[in-house]
């Protein structure tokens, strides 16, 4: 048993392991495991380890049904190297999830003090939750929110205490039969976060839960559900790493948003996984009258990547805004895309959608708006930008625009192009380098995205983003 | 490189992207009686100086033949299929090998009748070649194919119309190839104007030269069911395509629109432009593709696709797409779906005219630029038709087809 970190670069031949920072992994020492594969016998296990009512079992079982009847999705990125079998569903890292760091097991403790997660907790946020493999190792709320009836917590915490929110939401806005991946995590799910914000009440920091994953082959689950009463408002952050090791691993997360009457909900995410995670991510956000749901989603890692933020406005006066950045690098394939259903009279949506491609790398944007027959003033504008930096890169826009009501507006616009000449030749005439001029032009490009994170966030981006860019340009 | 062996091609399903929005069905392809070719007697007509040449079809039968003796004599061949058998030869076979499903071949596998153009290296025909194709028959699958070639250098503007009357429920099944070499202009207008129980499926191509300039319009107005395809291929260092369309869905009508403009070589230019108009229980669907080869540095491409929804409850879809795989690049495409601007409108009312006024009035104005790219002679025809297909002109009564 020893805590010595193995380099990730001495378990992984390939080069590009040795730019990426989240690349170590601690000796996996599970509590518990499931068996390798998937079967109903680890379903059950999984909602043994967790003492679940039966309701719960009962509609995981169902889901297992459905995983198994579903075909893989014909489109999109490439999914064959991906072996169900062959993968791990449930890890238990720790006994149980903690409110207090120092009572963070060492091991997982040194894994997020290295990622800087509790200084992070410190200085800006409002409460953090950290998922380790399956379980949220670690969760806490400001006193003030929690006064407030604010719930913020492991989705099993909720299931135990709040049975009455989740028997009315979860499953609501993406049912297991809603495509295979969908139905995988309803049988198998693990961990993610639970928030509720009552009435009126409006958290003014962001609330930031960090997932990880430690063990090699393993597919984590997680599942979030956020419910944002009348008038709320609330941001929410994740982030996700997993060390780099020589076997593919899968996640696959559901993520629900309901935005009750009048509320607002940020959610914003850098997924900056290693480059042998398939992240396979269902996330929609339903938006009742006059409320607001903000996707702000960032792809800098991953091997595939399919991601498709959704939002369905449901209410009147309903807003959706997507921003979102992907830059697919040697090797990687990043499709992603927004879908927004308008459902409901004087319903607006904004989507941006920023991608870069380097050194062979794809990026793909699937797009669906829709506005039904019989709706009054609708309203959208859709915009994606691909910016190419090596001759090899690939880039891919679909966008489809459904539109069967005679009050509507919507603009779609795309454009593809490189970094420009004249751009590059201005800034090094004014003493810049080129690599230098490069990486400011890719700065301003990613900008408007940039500008909804948080302070800290923006940089670590801006960060990630140089690191990806390195010998790109001359 | 490795060509993998062809599997057998088959009906295309909903899983196929390019028909999930239309059923292959409705054109009954493998049942309809497939029509026989008829003998030809064709009369020859008045010599008008303002063509070329024209070339008359009724129900799959040459009817009428007129052609300008001078081009005659530099070599330009203007007749039926068998006129050029070397020319459809290649044109079938570059069909053929394009095709991806049963729906797309089918044409190449039966061609009925047809008319190729072939104008010789350096040689230009000013005037337009005018070809009209006329079907009176019922129940029946007819399969015109129109084969151009352009030799190096050489010029030619070409006019299709299609068309039939009111009520006769049939197929067509067309294709119109267009080979084009290095440094030649083309210029091809297409009106379909086919009877409101048509069936209308169509597989184009073109392959431009280096240097070549091709210029394409169309305006499918007419037809129940309608599925077309036109795949241009940017394929000689410094070719172009300019393509610009104006479609319709009225009543019941269904019109599923596709092109694919693919950049096969550097310094390529492609501009496209369609503007689509629905109204009652119609649906529309544009698909316009922009695929950029990797050796296809410093392309520059250009789609556009604008839908007007006239009335509620009709469904127009647009699916702009981008395919684009080397980085030395500018490539965009727009789109956007509305009604007509309201404030536009309110500014026509104060000056009198009434509100259902002032809405065609606008939306006859979206046309205009498109109008204009109509080939003269056809311009106020198309202006008709515009106004009737936005419900323009209907109160006057003059947009009945004859029965």
């Amino acid at each position: 048993m020893s805590s010595e970190m193995i380099p990730a670069e001495n378990q992984l031949g390939d080069d590009f392991a040795a730019d990426y920072k989240f690349g170590f992994s601690m000796p996996e020492k599970s509590l518990l495991k499931s068996a390798k594969g998937l079967s109903e016998e680890v379903v059950r296990q999984i909602s043994g380890a967790k003492n679940e009512p039966s309701w719960m079992l009962a509609y995981r079982l169902k889901a297992l049904e459905t995983f198994r009847k579903m075909p893989m999705p014909s489109w999109g990125a490439d999914l064959s190297g991906i072996d169900f079998d062959d993968i791990y569903y449930y890890s238990k890292p720790s006994e149980e999830s903690v409110t207090s760091w120092d009572d963070v097991p060492e091991e997982i403790r040194k894994t997020y003090d290295r990622l800087g997660i509790p200084e992070a907790e410190k200085k800006f946020l409002a409460g953090v939750g950290a998922q380790y493999d399956s379980e949220m190792v670690y969760h806490n709320l400001q006193k003030n929110l929690t006064d407030k009836g604010v719930l913020f917590s492991s989705p099993e915490d909720a299931v135990a205490n709040h049975p009455d929110i989740i028997k009315k939401y979860f499953g609501t806005v993406i049912p297991h039969t809603d495509n295979k991946f969908a139905a995988l995590n309803t049988a198998v799910w693990s961990g993610g976060s639970f928030i509720y914000v009552p009435k009126g009440v409006h958290v003014d920091i962001p609330l930031q839960a960090y997932f990880r994953v430690n063990t090699k082959s393993f597919g984590q689950f997680e599942r979030t559900l956020i419910v944002v009463d009348e008038g709320a408002f609330v941001h929410y952050i994740e982030g996700c790493t997993a060390p780099v090791f020589t076997k593919d691993s899968l996640h696959s997360a559901v993520v629900e948003i309901i935005a009750l009457p009048g509320a607002r909900v940020r959610y914003s995410t850098i997924q900056n996984w290693s480059n042998n995670m398939y992240n396979l991510v269902t996330k929609r956000a339903f938006a009742w009258d006059n409320a607001t749901v903000e996707w702000v989603d960032g792809n800098i890692g991953s091997k595939v990547t399919m991601k498709y933020p959704a939002i369905f406005l449901m209410g009147k006066g309903a807003h959706g805004e997507v921003t979102s950045i992907a830059f697919a690098n040697k090797g990687q394939e990043q499709d992603t895309g927004t879908k927004i259903m308008h459902f409901a009279d004087d319903t607006s949506s904004v989507v941006t959608a920023k991608s870069i491609s380097k050194s062979g790398g794809i990026s793909s944007y699937r797009g669906l708006i829709k506005a039904n027959p019989g709706l009054r003033n609708i309203r959208s504008k859709v915009e994606c930008d691909a910016l190419l930096l090596t001759s090899d890169s690939k880039t891919n826009t679909y966008p489809i625009m459904d539109i069967q009501s005679d009050d509507v507006s919507m603009e779609h616009e795309a454009k593809v192009s490189k970094i420009s000449e004249e751009q590059l030749l201005y800034l090094m005439s004014r003493g810049i380098g080129e690599e230098e001029a490069g990486m400011m032009i890719v700065n301003g490009f990613i900008d408007p995205l940039v500008k909804q994170l948080p302070m800290e966030y923006a940089v670590e981006l801006n960060r990630l983003i140089e690191l990806e860019m390195e010998g790109s340009v001359g | 490189m490795t060509v993998a062996a062809k599997s057998p091609l088959t009906w295309p399903g909903r899983t196929n992207e390019e028909w999930q929005r239309s059923s292959v069905d409705r054109f009954l392809l493998a049942s309809l009686p497939v029509a026989k070719p008829a003998p030809s007697q064709p009369q020859i007509l008045p010599r008008e100086s303002e063509f070329s040449g024209r070339l008359s079809f009724i129900d799959g039968k040459l009817t009428g033949v007129d052609f300008d003796p001078a081009l005659n004599k530099q070599e330009v061949i203007f007749g039926t299929l068998e006129a050029a058998p070397s020319v459809v030869k290649d044109h079938v076979s570059r069909g053929r090998a394009a095709a991806d499903t049963l729906a797309s071949s089918s044409h190449y596998e039966r061609i009925e009748f047809g008319a190729v153009l072939s104008v010789p290296a350096r040689v230009a025909a000013t005037a337009p070649f005018l070809i009209e194709i006329t079907e009176n028959r019922t129940g029946v699958l007819t399969t015109p194919h129109i084969a151009v070639f352009l030799g190096e250098a050489s010029q030619a503007t070409l006019v299709v119309r299609h068309r039939s009357p009111s009520g006769q429920k049939f197929t067509v099944d067309s294709a119109t190839t267009v080979v084009l070499g290095d440094g030649a202009v083309f210029n091809l207008s297409e009106l379909q104007t086919h009877g409101n129980r048509a069936a209308v499926l169509d597989h184009s191509l073109a392959v431009v030269g280096r240097d070549a300039q091709f210029f394409h319009w169309c305006a499918p107005i007419g037809g129940a069911v309608v599925k077309t395809r036109f795949d241009f291929t940017l394929a000689g260092e410094g070719s172009s395509v300019k393509t610009h369309g104006l479609y319709f869905g009225v009543e019941d009508q269904h019109k599923d629109l596709r092109i694919s403009l693919t950049h096969a070589a550097p310094h390529t230019t492609s501009y496209a432009l369609y503007k689509g108009a629905v109204r009652d229980r119609a649906r529309t669907v544009f698909q316009g593709l922009i695929e950029v080869k990797p050796v296809a540095s410093q392309t520059d491409a250009y789609l556009s696709n604008k839908n007007l929804i006239l009335t509620d409850g009709a469904r127009a879809d647009s699916l702009p797409q981008l395919k684009i795989d080397t980085n030395d690049v500018k490539c965009s495409h727009g789109s956007t779906t509305g009604k007509v601007n309201e404030e536009e409108v309110y500014y026509l009312t104060t000056r009198g005219f009434s509100k259902e006024e002032a809405r065609l009035f606008i939306a006859q104005g979206l046309f205009a630029e498109l109008i204009d790219e109509a080939p003269a002679f056809l311009r106020d025809e198309v202006e008709h038709l515009v106004a009737c297909a936005i419900g323009a002109d209907a109160a006057l009564g003059s947009c009945q087809d004859p029965e």
